[in-house]
């Protein structure tokens, strides 16, 4: 009778986990692959996700954002293997993020028709590359903000930080991806 | 508002996350700053690049079907090289499989065991436990000889009776021993019709009779008593003849059919 339960009970976790995590595995897999920035890692880190939301299903908080908890499982599966596997912490310099912010806005100033130039002359591996080379914590509000489309609220669940911090760092975050952008133009010769 | 209030309002307006009021202060502003315009519109363009360059990725149906399958399978780590549906996903028969191997191999080796559960002390049991570790090599033969004078010389000295030795057709002595059965001495000898062995073993009847811890079936006992003679028919493998002698009961045991083991016990 026990295993009989037991196995109910089993049943019961699966479909529920399947009806409910299952369906948000692409815009899951979109994030894993934006994050890693290769679809090998991308597979690994969303088989983990998964693997991990479905033994701890029973801390899953019916009725609550599972998208938000989903999310929160990756970022964190992600940045202890990545960190892990790298064996060093990732620093982030705010000084050099304010070093960047100066200088894309004495750039701005300089041309007017600066913002024209770059976005008809980059490409779109370009434009991935400076979003892959940002440090995780803005690399991950840029990719929950501007390529899924999440609200402010919605990314400071995920995240688990203040609205005031995702608003911060997606500014600084866009600050620093124009500065690489601007290197990228004036390395090809689109602006001086 | 000033310059620096509006660019913290920026971001929010690029990301369409600032109320009614809040877009009144900022539209104000702009329209008399062309810095913030500026900044407002290279955000803006920034986003835009970002949402329209950088690609939008699906999972594939591989990898949703393995993520499906190991949550239905309880596993812990999925095979990123191999679909589910190459996967081994018969082990439980794993053990019914080696079980019957390990049967089937046992039943091989010990094709000439006893095939029904006896009581230890049940006198077939016995000689067939004689019987099985003389064709599987297991029982050194104490007397090897094909003179029956020297094997009834070792009877003689070991249990102090003279034995006659039988000659069984067409066969030829190999050798003898004793042994101590629930307190009853066996004499066991042994035969070789050119590659079959013929295992023959003597002891006295009215032992039986009496009630001894070394036993016969009573309807056994009663069949010798009857027609002196007893054909054991539950062993495929080999064949097993009681035969009252006298006072002495004669168990033959060889691996032929009966009428052979009994056209070699003719006189």
């Amino acid at each position: 009778m026990k295993f009989l339960s037991r196995k109910i009970q089993q049943d019961k976790k699966q479909k529920e986990f399947l009806d409910e995590a299952i369906p948000h595995m692409n815009l899951l897999y979109n994030f894993a692959r934006h994050l890693t920035g290769n679809p090998d890692d991308a597979d690994d880190l969303l088989q983990d996700t998964y693997l991990k939301a479905y033994r701890f299903w029973d801390k899953y908080e019916k009725g609550t954002n599972i998208r938000a908890w989903l999310f929160r499982i990756m970022k964190n599966s992600y940045i202890n293997k990545y960190r892990k596997d790298t064996k060093e912490p990732e620093v982030v310099d705010f000084d050099e993020i304010e070093e960047f912010y100066t200088s894309a806005q004495t750039e701005i100033s300089t041309e007017d028709d600066l913002v024209k130039k770059i976005f008809n002359n980059l490409f779109e591996d370009e434009v991935q590359k400076a979003i892959d080379e940002l440090p995780t914590d803005f690399k991950t509000v840029i990719i929950l903000c501007d390529i899924e489309g999440f609200t402010y609220e919605e990314i400071a669940e995920f995240l688990d930080i203040p609205i005031g911090t995702v608003r911060s760092r997606l500014h600084r975050a866009r600050i620093m991806l124009q500065s690489k952008l601007i290197n990228y133009a004036k390395k090809k010769g689109i602006i001086k | 508002m000033n310059c620096k209030e509006i660019v913290e309002l920026i971001s929010s307006a690029v990301d369409n996350q600032i109320d009614e009021k809040q877009k009144l202060i900022l539209t104000e502003h702009l329209a008399v700053c062309p810095k913030c315009k500026k900044e407002y519109e290279f955000e803006l363009t920034t986003k835009r690049l970002i949402s329209s360059f950088y690609p939008s990725f699906e999972v594939s149906e591989e990898l949703r079907e393995k993520i499906s399958y190991c949550i239905r399978r309880n596993c812990d780590v999925v095979n990123t090289q191999s679909t589910p549906k190459k996967r081994f996903t018969y082990w439980y028969l794993i053990v019914p499989v080696i079980l019957l191997i390990i049967i089937v191999i046992i039943s091989f080796r010990t094709r000439h065991n006893h095939p029904i559960e006896l009581a230890e002390n049940n006198l077939i049991k016995v000689i067939y436990k004689h019987f099985d570790e003389i064709l599987d090599g297991d029982r050194e033969i104490a007397v090897k000889t094909s003179d029956p004078n020297i094997l009834q010389a070792s009877f003689k000295r070991h249990i102090g009776i003279d034995i006659e030795i039988p000659h069984l057709q067409n066969c030829a002595l190999i050798g003898g021993w004793v042994s101590g059965e629930f307190g009853q001495k066996l004499i066991h000898m042994l035969y070789k019709d050119e590659d079959k062995i013929i295992y023959y073993s003597q002891l006295n009847f009215n032992d039986f009779v009496n009630g001894s811890q070394l036993y016969l079936d009573a309807d056994i006992i009663k069949k010798l008593k009857e027609t002196g003679i007893y054909i054991h028919k539950e062993f495929e493998c080999c064949s097993v003849v009681f035969r009252l002698c006298e006072n002495q009961l004669c168990i033959i045991a060889a691996e032929m059919d009966t009428n052979t083991l009994l056209s070699h016990l003719k006189k």
